[in-house]
């Protein structure tokens, strides 16, 4: 029987788990990398951003994970599916988003920590309390990394340098692989096509660490 | 015009100083080195002990300001961690 999990066509979900297994590893360089340079400089926004990075890599290790497990079992019933998927949808909720928000706290320099709060509170309750919390999900993730990239697009027009238009065209792209999966329940190509623009926005960053060695 | 220098340059205009002066300097050099008021000086030598970059020592001649381990380290690593932060845009006020 052909699993449909995630609105993902049944084909793709191995490819979808090294994608996702891709994902984890880069956002796990990029965060250690930060944390490293945190220890170095002790500059704050170092070890939040090494925080917001490895949030979201925990979320595609916890998806991929999951998916790995799911192709495994073959005697799982239906309703352990559900669960499964459930458990996947709260992971894929909180880590991603908790990286989102820890991002635009960067981004938007707040300083006043109750405003903070109140926009977690915000973000979270909403994302948890809809019953079509996965569309729910995609469009907060969507409204954040519009406010993300447009904070990375000021940063280019301020500093019009490669590394800092290569940042800003990586989260733009992660923006769109976000709008796109808003679409997914519409048509399952939508989730194979998201994976492909993370798959170039997640390069990018890559590229960009690796120029930041570079001598 | 030259860009105003952020936190990240201005540690490391200070630390190279000292290091330049073989690891240890008065505060009135360093002041003159790093291009720097007597207030601003006063405030980043203070985020730099607190960053564990520099020592401060009292002498008979008065202070002085030694680079750390800590503060090589920052030097040596200086150009990748600034290359991150800029496009990142993880730069601190």
């Amino acid at each position: 029987m052909a699993v449909t999990y995630y609105f993902a066509p049944s084909w793709f979900i191995t490819f979808g788990i090294v994608f996702e297994a891709l994902f984890a590893i880069i956002l796990i360089t990029i965060s250690l990398t930060a944390y490293r340079f945190y220890q170095v400089s002790k500059q704050y926004k170092l070890k939040l951003f090494a925080l917001a990075f490895g949030s979201i890599a925990l979320y595609y290790i916890i998806k991929s994970l999951i998916n790995a497990n799911l192709i495994a079992s073959e005697n799982i019933s239906r309703a352990q599916l559900l669960d499964l998927g459930q458990l996947s949808l709260a992971a894929h909720i909180f880590f991603m988003l908790a990286g989102l928000i820890i991002l635009l706290y960067i981004s938007l320099n707040l300083k006043n920590n109750r405003l903070f709060s109140l926009l977690i509170l915000i973000i979270f309750v909403t994302a948890f309390v809809s019953r079509n919390n996965i569309t729910i999900f995609y469009v907060i993730s969507t409204i954040l990394l519009a406010y993300i990239t447009l904070h990375y697009y000021e940063i280019y027009k301020k500093k019009p340098q490669h590394n800092t238009l290569l940042v800003c065209i990586a989260f733009l792209l992660l923006l769109l692989a976000n709008l796109d999966f808003i679409l997914t329940s519409v048509h399952s190509i939508f989730y194979v096509l998201g994976h492909f623009i993370e798959f170039t926005s997640y390069l990018l960053f890559l590229i960009n660490l690796i120029l930041v060695f570079k001598k | 015009m030259k860009p105003k220098r952020d936190r990240l340059e201005i540690f490391h205009d200070m630390l190279k100083a000292i290091s330049d002066r073989n690891g240890k300097i008065k505060p009135t050099h360093l002041m003159y080195k790093s291009n720097l008021s007597h207030t601003m000086l006063n405030e980043y030598l203070q985020e730099l002990i607190k960053r564990k970059f520099i020592d401060e020592i009292e002498t008979s001649e008065g202070k002085s300001y030694t680079i750390t381990k800590a503060g090589l380290e920052y030097m040596e690593k200086y150009s990748a961690i600034i290359k991150f932060v800029d496009s990142f845009g993880l730069e601190e006020e």
